[in-house]
């Protein structure tokens, strides 16, 4: 993961969702988006994303689909039923959360 | 985009196997991982052998790799396979199964005299023929849920050995004994199966 901690309690939504945006993704294809969309700002490690996914998988809010590709299985990942309700209220809670944090940083604009 | 070869996802396996990434299933997804990152560092105009790059990205990332694949005991994988136990524990196979081998189990005892002490024989013993199970279908592979179902199998034998020296023939308590430890084995195989059958449809292994 990335230089910060902040960022590990993020994780499971960010990876939710970027699976929300797309029809199913494999673990370096998440790795790799996470990069571009942040220009190389956030770096999720396999260390922190690979457990990420299988606890989200656990939870069942991930489904699974394995594919033989270029001479090696890989393991897609998309969201189930419940993964997708589960994406929006996680990231209601956390737009809430980036709201709460800016009024403590910044007071100046919470008065606006 | 380049392309490994077959050879070289081989080199990748035996290597991580190596380094004690022993689970199947966690393996095959950081093989993936790798050769997905050593192709695109070729594609990107990475002109060195396939060798060359695969030292590099080790050295840099070995021990991320390592961190979480090569843990024999997974708290979080523990608990999942735990919930699994749990739930088949009400499914109408475990309960009707757990009464007709209690039934035999006493029947059997009562024929041949076998003493109280010897009470949880069969069920003990057919629960460790179930971890038997996955060694017969996939040979020398080992699969992290099925890894982790075997701590929780060593518990029961830990609970059944705990329980040996106060089994009196005919009490209520060793009836009770053996009616869990026959649970515990009626359940143990649903759940073995199950977890069997999850990994040789999830990675079409045989």
């Amino acid at each position: 993961m990335s230089n910060s901690k902040l960022y590990k309690g993020s994780l499971n939504t960010i990876i939710l969702k970027l699976l929300e945006e797309s029809d199913k993704m494999y673990g370096y294809e998440i790795t790799q988006k996470v990069k571009e969309i942040t220009k190389g700002e956030l770096n999720i490690t396999e260390g922190a994303l690979y457990p990420a996914l299988h606890k989200l998988e656990a939870e069942g809010l991930l489904d699974v689909e394995m594919l033989k590709v270029d001479n090696r299985l890989r393991k897609y990942y998309k969201l189930t039923e419940k993964g997708t309700k589960e994406t929006a209220n996680r990231l209601t809670e956390l737009e809430e959360y980036i709201r709460t944090m800016q009024t403590i940083i910044n007071p100046k604009w919470s008065i606006q | 985009m380049n392309k490994l070869t077959k050879e070289d996802i081989q080199f990748i396996d035996t290597y991580l196997s190596n380094s004690d990434i022993q689970y199947e299933d966690i393996r095959i997804e950081m093989i993936d991982h790798v050769a997905s990152e050593i192709e695109n560092r070729m594609t990107k105009g990475d002109n060195r052998t396939f060798y060359d790059i695969f030292k590099e990205y080790m050295v840099e990332n070995k021990a991320s790799i390592v961190k979480e694949g090569s843990k024999p005991f997974n708290w979080k994988i523990f608990k999942g396979v735990s919930q699994l136990f749990l739930k088949n524990l009400y499914s109408w196979q475990v309960i009707l199964g757990s009464i007709v081998c209690f039934v035999i189990f006493n029947k059997i005892y009562s024929y041949f005299y076998i003493d109280s002490i010897w009470g949880t024989f069969f069920p003990t013993f057919l629960m460790m023929l179930v971890m038997f199970i996955p060694l017969i279908v996939f040979g020398k592979k080992k699969f992290s849920f099925i890894g982790n179902f075997g701590v929780l199998v060593s518990f029961f034998f830990a609970f059944n050995y705990y329980f040996i020296p106060y089994l009196e023939e005919q009490s209520l308590f060793y009836y009770i004994n053996l009616g869990v430890m026959t649970v515990f084995f009626v359940c143990s195989l649903k759940t073995m199966i199950y977890l069997v059958l999850f990994y040789k449809n999830r990675f079409q292994l045989v």
